[in-house]
């Protein structure tokens, strides 16, 4: 009498997927082999270029390695113009005319879903682009490395062979360069003396900026000691927060004991951590200075100040 | 026979970096470690430890217009009497 058991329901949405969903699967094939070759691209690019960064990065004789900087400018350039490329694509293809056809057709229930799913696979394909996109850049930027320790082998190799070489240039007596210096210097003539000055060479004079960073680079065990125990306190919150919030609906005493149990200890390795972070970051800043004042001895008294102003600087 | 195999794409970026100048820094910036002695301009005389290093010991021309302070190497021990 009032329709109720009529099965025919005469307000179920007409579909017109016919009418867009070819678009829809034709731009969506379209994108996915679009974003296919560039991430071909993107991966060749970065495969030819490493190597030869890396070889730049290394061998290069100039000391600011700006070549290297120059190239390694344009590589970035070139993967983020085909990062855009894809983003534009992805907004013009994908994000406009999923709009269009909602604006356009307004469809509902399984028309809905078909075009949300366009929407979603899209996007999913997208976000794997850009995931592969950052490993090509981090590869990239991996190249930018320098062991310092071999520019500080090379000033040590040029002061033992400039040590004695040098002679007064009032009376020519020799003139021993007692240590190795980075900034100039009198010296004085043993024999006659008159004040000499030392100039050390541009590479030897390098050795005051990147001290700290070789003096890290040596005590990096310590920092990544440090790093890892500092990473504890927010691993173990975000392992303690679903547990925390699954007891707010958990009625079984037993599962909630259990839980309770994991939260304390989580909570108690959390603590430890709290606990332990600023001693290792002590720990480290000790060995990072210990070796910067080996590295530049004269600088000691001023690195001890700097020492003791970073280890006040930590919250116990 | 030499073959003229074409530069890929890398390898022209590699030779437009090397071969880009670079303003403001260049070969003779790099310096190798020397040892110099300035002579008084004045009277020619040298300049002795125990004299100091601002003025000449001998006729009192002024090397260095600052009074020196304690450094790394230069302590104010190092200012000429004169």
């Amino acid at each position: 009498m009032f329709g109720i058991f009529n099965k025919n329901n005469t307000n179920a949405p007409i579909s017109n997927a016919s009418e867009w969903m070819p678009q829809i699967q034709e731009n969506q094939q379209r994108f996915f082999v679009f974003l296919d070759k560039l991430e071909f691209k993107i991966q060749e690019l970065t495969a030819a270029a490493v190597p030869e960064l890396s070889q730049m990065r290394n061998s290069t004789e100039e000391s600011f390695k700006m070549d290297f900087h120059r190239m390694k400018s344009g590589i970035d350039g070139q993967l983020e113009n085909i990062r855009k490329r894809a983003y534009e694509v992805h907004d013009e293809k994908v994000l406009d005319l999923f709009n269009e056809i909602k604006a356009a057709y307004a469809p509902q229930g399984s028309d809905q879903s078909l075009l949300n799913q366009f929407r979603t696979d899209c996007r999913s394909r997208y976000n794997l682009f850009e995931e592969r996109f950052q490993n090509c850049k981090a590869a990239i930027d991996a190249t930018d490395f320098e062991d310092y320790e071999i520019a500080y082998q090379k000033i040590v190799t040029e002061y033992a062979t400039i040590k004695d070489k040098f002679q007064c240039k009032q009376c020519g007596s020799p003139i021993a360069i007692e240590k190795l210096f980075f900034i100039n210097v009198h010296l004085n003539c043993d024999a006659c003396q008159t004040q000499n000055t030392f100039e050390p060479s541009t590479q030897a004079r390098m050795l005051q900026h990147f001290a700290q960073d070789l003096a890290h680079q040596r005590a990096a065990d310590w920092y990544s000691r440090f790093q890892k125990e500092y990473d504890k306190e927010r691993f173990y919150y975000h392992e303690m927060h679903p547990l925390k919030l699954s007891l707010n609906f958990e009625k079984e005493a037993s599962i909630k004991a259990a839980t309770e149990a994991k939260i304390a200890d989580l909570e108690a390795k959390r603590q430890e951590a709290i606990r332990n972070a600023p001693q290792f970051k002590k720990d480290y800043l000790h060995k990072k200075f210990a070796e910067w004042k080996n590295i530049t001895p004269d600088l000691a008294n001023h690195l001890e100040i700097r020492l003791q102003n970073e280890l006040n600087a930590i919250e116990d | 026979m030499e073959t003229n195999k074409p530069l890929s794409f890398v390898e022209k970026m590699k030779l437009k970096a090397q071969n880009q100048k670079s303003y403001g820094i260049d070969s003779e910036v790099f310096k190798e470690a020397k040892l110099d002695a300035i002579a008084c301009p004045n009277c020619g005389a040298g300049r002795a430890k125990q004299d100091g290093l601002t003025n000449c010991a001998y006729c009192g021309h002024e090397f260095l217009a600052v009074t020196l302070t304690n450094g790394f190497f230069i302590t104010d021990q190092d200012n000429s009497n004169s």
